[in-house]
């Protein structure tokens, strides 16, 4: 609360200051700005379309990553953002957002070792044996949901509660399998397919949803072609 | 009695509001209708169960490690003590999530204890119920051995000096006079330790990973739950605190007798 009233109290000590700039200068127009929060599988495809943004509109953009579940429940008790970006569109349901756009980016699923496990050869029925170290997303995360989609009852040895998490045990060598985004195989040169594997869906699906202002512009900007060439360039499916 | 200056009183008033309104929060939102149904499921009574087990065996081995720990630095004067009494309670300071890298590094299958216990022994510490025992130990030990040194160093040695002169050897002093007189503070480092253990969650996802009935104990199924099925979170928490009750109010005056 106090940080709200201390915000109100910035921007308006800003105010006064843009009010002084203008009549003593004619200085440019007061900044505009966003919250954006995003899912954590979005971190470097984001950050990346952020910058186009700002640099189109000039708004000044705030981003907070986490896990699609952690930001919803963070929203449902109060935080305050004008874009909330989720790999499940179900999690916009309870929250008050006017403008939602779905499914402009998917991303696939895939099985992966540690790299210098070069001479350990897999293969999928790997996933269901219990001499394999294996992690994977837990249930009810996004990640977690497609994986029991795409590669049905694994026996994992940890659920867990990120696909970063699951990604950090692969490229540690703690397991010798995981289950990851096809984008994080592109950001993580210690990880590699557990086998040659075809990038079929089931897939997560994005969405975005947006408070009205200059958060649709910023949905509108998912949808352009600069940010379709940005989510392809990091591995998304469109 | 003397009494209790005002300012006083208004002080600790405060400091009691503030501790007590989270938990105030917490029981205001519990879903009391559905409580018996959440309650009942798998994924809570094996969550129970385990922390129970978890938290009840790293104090064991923190009871039978702890002690001779906390004698050593109470009663050696070595000029590297300071240093090893600050390295016994880093865990204290340490983010537990740095805890368990730090473990990961240590007894994970790529660090430098754990490979050799996987190549010799074929053990794998990670994932494990004894993997989520050995990060509860290294975060709730500091409490114990805290509590136990400060307590060696209060006794007076004087007893143990007659005893000695009577003849008695330095074990049969140490387990029949000794350790008699320090048992309330034993008692209360174990309380304080087993606590720790039964709410350790940071060490343990990092170190354990998350397995319902290996290593998912009650903190790890109460995070988990708070994003995908927020009542069954606040069901968890309330077993939490009813298990915590029940364990430490009876103890309570074990270590501070009641005037």
């Amino acid at each position: 609360m106090w940080l709200s009233n201390a915000r109100k109290a910035l921007n308006k000590t800003f105010s006064i200051l843009v009010i002084f700039c203008l009549a003593s200068f004619g200085c440019s127009k007061e900044e505009k700005e966003i919250n954006v929060y995003a899912a954590s599988s979005l971190t470097e495809a984001i950050s990346a379309v952020i910058k186009n943004y700002e640099e189109i509109y000039e708004v000044k953009t705030k981003v907070v990553f986490a896990g699609s579940n952690h930001l919803a429940a963070q929203l449902r008790d109060g935080a305050d953002a004008d874009v909330f970006i989720t790999a499940n569109a179900a999690l916009i349901e309870d929250l008050d957002f006017q403008e939602i756009l779905e499914g402009f980016a998917y991303n696939s699923l895939i099985a992966v070792k540690p790299v210098e496990f070069v001479n350990k050869i897999f293969e999928p029925n790997d996933l269901n044996r219990d001499e394999n170290l294996i992690a994977i997303c837990s249930e009810g995360v996004p990640c977690g949901d497609t994986t029991k989609a795409k590669f049905g009852n694994v026996k994992a040895d940890t659920y867990e509660m990120s696909v970063k998490a699951v990604l950090a045990r692969v490229a540690s060598m703690e397991v010798d399998l995981g289950i990851v985004y096809l984008t994080d195989l592109q950001n993580e040169p210690k990880v590699t397919a557990a086998w040659p594997q075809e990038i079929t869906c089931p897939c997560v699906s994005y969405a975005a949803a947006s408070k009205g202002g200059e958060g649709n512009d910023f949905i509108d900007f998912l949808d352009s072609d600069t940010a379709e060439e940005i989510f392809s360039k990091y591995g998304f499916s469109l | 009695m003397n009494r209790i200056p005002k300012t006083i009183v208004l002080i600790a008033t405060i400091a009691i509001l503030f501790l007590m309104s989270p938990l105030i929060g917490l029981l205001q939102r519990m879903p009391w209708s559905g409580l018996t149904n959440l309650l009942g499921s798998d994924i809570i009574l094996d969550a129970f169960l385990l922390s129970l087990f978890v938290s009840f065996s790293a104090a064991l081995v923190v009871f039978i490690f702890g002690i001779p720990i906390a004698w050593v630095l109470a009663r050696s004067n070595f000029s590297f003590m300071k240093l090893l009494r600050s390295v016994v309670l880093l865990p204290m300071v340490l983010p537990p999530v740095v805890g368990g890298t730090a473990l990961l590094f240590a007894f994970g299958r790529q660090g430098f204890l754990g490979k050799w216990l996987n190549d010799w022994f074929g053990l794998t510490l990670p994932f494990t119920t004894a993997g989520s025992v050995v990060a509860a130990v290294f975060v709730s030990f500091p409490f114990f051995i805290v509590a136990v040194e400060s307590a060696f160093r209060s006794i007076n040695e004087d007893l143990e000096r007659t005893a000695e002169t009577l003849g008695a050897s330095s074990s049969k002093i140490f387990l029949k006079i000794t350790l008699p007189r320090i048992f309330p503070s034993i008692l209360a480092g174990l309380a304080l330790s087993w606590a720790r253990a039964l709410g350790e969650f940071g060490a343990t996802i990092t170190f354990a990973g998350n397995m319902p009935g290996e290593t998912q104990t009650l903190p790890l199924a109460i995070f988990l739950a708070l994003e995908t099925n927020p009542e069954a979170a606040l069901a968890l928490s309330l077993v939490m605190i009813v298990t915590s009750l029940a364990i430490l109010v009876p103890f309570r005056d074990q270590w501070l007798p009641s005037r």
